[in-house]
C-alpha cells in the first residue's frame, strides 16, 4: 500500500471515531513521519501494512484509551437502556402506548452521541440527524398518515453533510440543496403536477458539487463497489417512488433504503476479505421485520420483539 | 503468553528501551517486534504512556531525510519504569521458585 493510500485510510478511520481535530492531526503527523522513516530504512511500500499495522485496527486501539477517559459519561450510556425500558413499560402498561412508545429506544443511541467528546457542533448535528429525522418522520407519518412529502425530512441528512466537506462554496450548495427540496415539498402541497418528483433529480447538482457523492468507499477508491453502490442507490430511490406512487405504501416502503447501508457493509467486507459482520446488519433486518410484521400482520404489539435479534446476535457472535 | 500478561511486558519493554535511548515510534516498533507483539497496538500504547505523563515527544530535524519525532522518559516515567522493573523481578523470582519446586 502506498504512503498516501495508507494515510488516507488511516484518516478515514480516525474521522469515524471520537478524536478531536488536534488529536487527529497529531496522529496523522506521527504516522507520516513513521512511514518516511520506514521507507528510508528500506521498507517496501507494499509492506507498510505488515510493519506499521492495519489503519482500522490502529484507530480502534487508539480510541480504547479515549473511551477510558469517558467512564463517567459511559455510565449514563450504560444505564440508558434500563431507563428507556422503564419508560417503555410505563407508556405500554399505563397508557396502552406500546406503539409508538417503542420510539423511546431511539434515546439510547442519542444519549451515546451526546456523551461523546466530538469535534464540533456540526458533528453532533450530523450524528443526531438520522434519529431526529426518523422521529419526526414517524411522528408525523403515524399521527397524520401523511408519509409523502414527510419523507423529505431525510434530505436534511445529505444537506448537512455538504457543510461537513472541505469544498469551496459549500454553503451555496447547501442552500441550493435545501431550496430544491423545499420547492419540491411546496409543489406537492400547493401546486402538484404529474411527475413533479423528477425535480428531485436536480439534487444531484449540489450533491456532486458539494462533495457528498464521491466514488470512494471508506476513504479508498474502489470502482466496482462504487458502481454497485450507485446502482443500489438509484434502484432504491426508483423502487421507493414506484412503491409510493403505485401502492401508496410510502411507509413502510422507505425500508428499501436500508439496502444502501447493507450493500456498503457487505461490499466493504468482501473488499477487505472479511466475513460479513452480521451484528452491523442486524439492526436493519430487525427494523425491517418490525415494520413489515407491524404493518401487514397488524403485529406492532409483538413485532418489537424482533429488536431482540440485535443483542442475541451480539451475544452469539461475542461467544464465537 | 496471554494478551493481558503480554500487555504489561510490552509497556515495561517500551519504557526500558526509551530509557536507554530516546527513540522514534518506528525504532520501538522494530525492536519490540521480536516479542511477537501485534503491531497495531504499539503506537496506541505509546500514546497512552505519553498522555499518562510517562513519556514526552520531541521533534527534531534530521540532517539527512525527513524530520523525526523521538520519545523520551519524563521523571514520572522513570519512577514508573523503576516500579515496573521491581514488579517484574518480583514476579519472575516468584515464578522461578515455584518452577524449581521451592515453594510447596
Amino acid at each position: 500500500m502506498k504512503k498516501e493510500e495508507y494515510l488516507e485510510r488511516l484518516k478515514y478511520y480516525l474521522e469515524e471515531r471520537d478524536f478531536s481535530k488536534e488529536e487527529l492531526d497529531e496522529i496523522m503527523e506521527d504516522y507520516a513521519i513513521m512511514i518516511d522513516e520506514a521507507l528510508e530504512k528500506d521498507v517496501f511500500e507494499e509492506d507498510l501494512m505488515d510493519i506499521l499495522g492495519d489503519p482500522r485496527e490502529i484507530s480502534k486501539q487508539i480510541q480504547k484509551r479515549v473511551v477510558l477517559q469517558r467512564v463517567k459519561s459511559n455510565k449514563l450510556v450504560a444505564l440508558s437502556p434500563f431507563f428507556t425500558t422503564i419508560i417503555f413499560f410505563v407508556l405500554g402498561f399505563g397508557f396502552e402506548l406500546w406503539h409508538p412508545g417503542w420510539m423511546v429506544y431511539l434515546l439510547v443511541p442519542m444519549i451515546g452521541v451526546f456523551s461523546g467528546r466530538r469535534k464540533s457542533p456540526l458533528k453532533h448535528i450530523l450524528e443526531l440527524l438520522p434519529f431526529f429525522t426518523l422521529i419526526v418522520f414517524l411522528g408525523i407519518g403515524l399521527s397524520t398518515n401523511v408519509w409523502s412529502p414527510t419523507w423529505t425530512i431525510f434530505l436534511l441528512i445529505p444537506a448537512f453533510r455538504i457543510l461537513d466537506t472541505n469544498h469551496l462554496n459549500k454553503r451555496l450548495w447547501f442552500i441550493l440543496f435545501l431550496l430544491i427540496s423545499v420547492v419540491y415539498v411546496m409543489s406537492v402541497l400547493f401546486f402538484p403536477f404529474t411527475n413533479n418528483w423528477l425535480m428531485l433529480l436536480l439534487l444531484i447538482i449540489p450533491a456532486v458539487n458539494g462533495g457528498i457523492i464521491k466514488f470512494t468507499i471508506n476513504g479508498v477508491h474502489h470502482t466496482f463497489l462504487s458502481w454497485n453502490l450507485g446502482v443500489v442507490v438509484v434502484t432504491s430511490v426508483v423502487a421507493f417512488l414506484l412503491i409510493g406512487f403505485y401502492t401508496g405504501y410510502w411507509h413502510p416502503g422507505w425500508l428499501v433504503f436500508f439496502s444502501i447501508p447493507i450493500t456498503t457493509i457487505i461490499g466493504y467486507s468482501k473488499v477487505m476479505k472479511r466475513g460479513v459482520p452480521l451484528i452491523s446488519i442486524m439492526p436493519f433486518i430487525a427494523t425491517t421485520f418490525f415494520f413489515l410484521a407491524g404493518e401487514f400482520l397488524d403485529g406492532y404489539l409483538w413485532s418489537w420483539m424482533f429488536f431482540f435479534l440485535i443483542p442475541i446476535t451480539s451475544i452469539l457472535k461475542g461467544y464465537k | 503468553m496471554n494478551a493481558q500478561m503480554k500487555k504489561g511486558v510490552v509497556e515495561l519493554c517500551i519504557l526500558k528501551l526509551i530509557e536507554e535511548k530516546k527513540s522514534s515510534a518506528f525504532e520501538i516498533l522494530s525492536k519490540i517486534k521480536t516479542l511477537e507483539v501485534n503491531e497495531n497496538t504499539i503506537y496506541p500504547i505509546l500514546r497512552r504512556l505519553k498522555s499518562d505523563g510517562f513519556l514526552f515527544q520531541e521533534k527534531s530535524q534530521s540532517d539527512v531525510g525527513a524530520p523525526r519525532k523521538y520519545y523520551g522518559l519524563t521523571e514520572e516515567g522513570k519512577r514508573e519504569l523503576e516500579l515496573k522493573i521491581h514488579e517484574w523481578y518480583a514476579l519472575v523470582n516468584h515464578v522461578n521458585l515455584i518452577m524449581e519446586g521451592k515453594i510447596s
